[in-house]
C-alpha cells in the first residue's frame, strides 16, 4: 500500500511547500486537487523527482454549482463537466498519475435538479440523473481509456450528495457503466455514515477498489475519531489492495472548505501529515507508548498484526 | 429508560395511527413535533389515556432559511419571533403533560453565520456573535421555562446541520453559560457518529445534564442496520443512570430525512422499524 495526501486540503499552499511535508513524514506521493490550470506539469514533474515522490491520484472537482456535473440534465451542462473530466485525465497523463477520481453528480447537490415536488417526480428525476452521469461517465471513460488513465467513481455522503451515497451504490453505479477503465474509489469518512460496514464495504468491492480517501469519523487525522481502521486494513490486506492511502485529515471546522483555508489551523497541517502515517506520533504526544526503533517500523508492525 | 418515537419521521401520518402504532410495539410514549398549531391539545390528552402513552418529549422545529425561528440570528426581531415559538412550545409542552423541549441554538441546515465575510476573521467574529445571540434568546426562554417548571434539551447537530453547536463538549459550554437549571442537555446517535470522537464517553460527559436523547443508527436507519455500537451506549446510559426517554427517529434509506419522512414508498416500513429499534434497545438493557 501507498501513503499519500490529498492537496486540496491545504487549500493554495505552493506545492513545493506540500511535497516536502510529504517526503518529510515518509509518503510515498500526493493526490492533486484537479484544477489543471493550477499547474505546470513540468514542475510537478521535477518537484516529484526532487522529493523521490509520485502523483497517485487527481482528484477530480466537481463542486456545485462550479459547471462540472457529469449528472446535469442540460446536454450542454453535461458537456462542460465530460471537458473538465478529459482535462483531468490529460492531467493525469501529463504527471503519470494512474487514476482520476470522479464524483458522479457534484459534490454540494443534494437534490435533482428543479427539486420536484412530487414523489413521483423526484424518484423519475433521480433515475434520470443517475442514467446522464453513468452514460457521462461512459464518455469520459473512452478518452480515459486512450490515456491509460483510470477513473475511479467515489460514492460520498447524503450531506453532499443526493445521487451515489454508499458503497452498495457506487459498485452498482461502476457495474453499470461496464468499462475496464471504471473502477470504485472508497472514502472512509463517508462510508462512517452511509455503509453500515465499512470493511465489509471494502471486501465487497474488492479487484475494483483502486483509491481510498482516510481521515476519521469526524474528517480529522486517524486516530481522533472512533473509525475501526484496524478493521479497514485488514478488509485492504485481504483484497490484495494496491491503490494509496489517500490522507484527508481536515482541521475541526463544520465546514471543511473553511476549514482548508483557515491560518489559524496551518500549524496543525504537519502534525496532523505526521499522525496520519504515524500513530505512534500522537501515542507519543500523550505519553502513552515508547519507542523503540522508528515510528514508521513501529506503524508497519502494527500493520502486519492487523 | 422510556421509549418514545419523534413523530416527525412520520410526516403528515394522523396521530392515532402513529399512537397505534407505539402502543403495538410497547413503546411508552411519543416525541411530538414542536408545531402548536398542528394539534388539538384535547385530542393529544385523549390519545394518551386511550393508548396509555405520554407525551415524552417536544422536538423543536428550526428550519433554514426562515426568519421565524433562528435563536442565533443577528436581526433581533427574528430573535424575538424565536424565542416567541419556544414560549408556544413551553405552553404546548404544559398542556400535554411533556417535561422538555428540543432546542436547537441556531436553524437546522444553516451552516454558516447569517452574512458574506471576506476573512477568516470576520468570519469567526460572526460566529461568535451568533452564539452570544443565542445565548441571550435561551436565556429569555429558559426564565419562562423555569416558571413553568419545565426543561430545555440542547441538541448538538452536526457540522452539515449547523456551525454553531456541533459535539457534546460545545453544547455543554453553551449550557454552562446559559447558567438555568432549567437548560439541559440532549444528545443524538446519529449526529454524535460523526461529530464524537467516542460516543459512549459523550454520554458520561453529559452525566446528569442530559435529558433526552435521539436514537438512529450511524446511517439514520433503524437500530441494528448500521454500525453504531449500541451496547456502548446503552451501558454509558445506566453508567450515568439516565432516566430519560430514547426517542427513535429511524428512517428510509433516503439521503434527505425530510423528503425520507414523507416517502409513500417507505411507508410499509414504519412497522418493522419500530418494532426492531424497541426490541434491539431493549435486549442491550437487559445484556448490559
Amino acid at each position: 500500500m501507498k501513503y499519500s495526501i490529498s492537496n486540496w486540503i491545504y487549500a493554495d499552499e505552493p506545492l513545493r511547500v506540500t511535497f516536502q511535508r510529504l517526503q518529510r513524514y515518509g509518503y510515498d506521493g500526493v493526490e492533486l486537487v484537479g484544477e489543471p490550470q493550477r499547474y505546470e506539469i513540468e514542475e510537478v514533474k521535477g518537484l516529484c523527482q526532487e522529493f523521490g515522490l509520485s502523483v497517485l491520484s487527481v482528484l477530480g472537482w466537481s463542486i456545485w454549482p462550479l459547471e462540472r456535473d457529469l449528472a446535469h440534465p442540460d446536454p450542454q451542462m453535461r458537456q462542460k463537466a465530460l471537458d473538465y473530466a478529459a482535462q483531468c485525465v490529460d492531467l493525469a497523463a501529463g504527471v503519470e498519475a494512474p487514476i482520476v477520481v470522479v464524483i458522479p453528480a457534484s459534490a454540494g447537490r443534494t437534490s435533482p435538479i428543479g427539486q420536484p415536488d412530487s414523489e413521483k417526480a423526484w424518484k423519475e428525476a433521480v433515475a434520470k440523473e443517475w442514467g446522464y452521469a453513468v452514460e457521462s461517465v461512459r464518455k469520459a471513460a473512452t478518452y480515459a481509456e486512450q490515456k491509460g488513465v483510470l477513473l475511479a467513481v467515489e460514492p460520498i455522503n447524503r450531506y453532499e450528495s443526493f445521487l451515489v451515497n454508499s458503497a452498495a451504490q457506487g459498485l452498482g453505479f461502476v457495474q453499470e457503466v461496464n468499462s475496464p477503465v471504471v473502477r470504485l474509489h472508497l472514502d472512509t469518512f463517508h462510508m462512517n455514515i452511509e455503509d453500515p460496514d465499512p470493511a465489509e464495504a471494502i471486501r465487497e468491492a474488492g479487484s475494483l477498489l483502486v483509491n481510498m480517501h482516510v481521515s476519521d469519523s469526524q474528517r480529522g487525522p486517524v486516530g481522533h475519531g472512533h473509525t475501526d481502521f484496524a478493521a479497514i486494513m485488514k478488509a485492504l490486506k485481504e483484497i490484495g489492495y494496491q491503490g494509496a492511502l489517500t490522507m484527508e485529515p481536515v482541521p475541526p471546522e463544520p465546514d471543511a472548505l473553511l476549514a482548508a483555508r483557515m491560518e489559524r489551523y496551518k500549524p496543525l497541517r504537519d502534525d496532523y501529515a505526521e499522525e496520519c502515517i504515524h500513530p505512534a506520533a500522537s501515542l507519543r504526544e500523550s505519553g502513552q507508548l515508547i519507542l523503540k526503533g522508528s515510528d514508521h517500523e513501529l506503524f508497519h508492525q502494527q500493520l502486519d498484526l492487523w | 429508560m422510556n421509549y418514545s418515537i419523534s413523530n416527525w419521521i412520520y410526516g403528515d401520518e394522523p396521530l392515532r395511527e402513529t399512537f397505534e402504532r407505539l402502543k403495538r410495539y410497547g413503546y411508552d410514549g411519543v416525541e411530538l413535533m414542536g408545531e402548536p398549531r398542528l394539534y388539538r391539545v384535547a385530542e393529544i390528552q385523549g390519545l394518551c389515556r386511550e393508548f396509555g402513552l405520554q407525551v415524552l418529549s417536544i422536538a423543536g422545529v428550526y428550519p433554514w432559511p426562515t426568519e421565524e425561528r433562528d435563536l442565533a440570528n443577528p436581526d433581533p426581531e427574528v430573535r424575538v419571533r424565536a424565542v416567541e415559538y419556544l414560549r408556544k412550545c413551553v405552553d404546548f409542552a404544559l398542556d400535554v403533560g411533556a417535561p422538555l423541549i428540543v432546542v436547537v441554538p441556531s436553524s437546522v441546515a444553516k451552516t454558516s453565520p447569517v452574512g458574506y465575510f471576506e476573512s477568516e476573521e470576520e468570519w469567526v467574529a460572526a460566529a461568535e456573535r451568533e452564539w452570544n445571540y443565542a445565548l441571550e434568546s435561551v436565556k429569555a426562554t429558559a426564565a419562562y421555562a423555569e416558571e413553568k417548571g419545565m426543561l430545555l434539551a440542547i441538541e448538538p447537530i452536526n457540522r452539515y446541520e449547523t456551525f454553531l453547536v456541533n459535539n457534546v463538549d460545545q453544547g455543554l459550554r453553551f449550557i454552562s453559560e446559559v447558567g438555568s437549571k432549567a437548560v439541559r442537555l440532549h444528545l443524538d446517535t446519529f449526529h454524535m457518529n460523526i461529530e464524537e470522537p467516542d460516543p459512549a464517553e459523550a454520554i458520561r460527559k453529559g452525566g446528569n445534564l442530559l435529558v433526552n436523547l435521539h436514537i438512529a443508527d450511524s446511517n439514520r436507519q433503524a437500530v441494528g442496520y448500521g454500525h453504531t455500537d449500541f451496547e456502548a451506549i446503552v451501558r454509558a446510559l445506566k453508567e450515568i443512570d439516565y432516566q430519560g426517554a430514547l426517542a427513535l427517529e429511524p428512517l428510509p434509506p433516503v439521503p434527505d430525512p425530510y423528503v425520507a419522512a414523507r416517502l409513500k414508498r417507505y411507508h410499509h416500513l414504519r412497522d418493522l422499524y419500530a418494532e426492531e429499534s424497541i426490541a434491539r434497545l431493549r435486549q442491550y438493557e437487559k445484556e448490559v
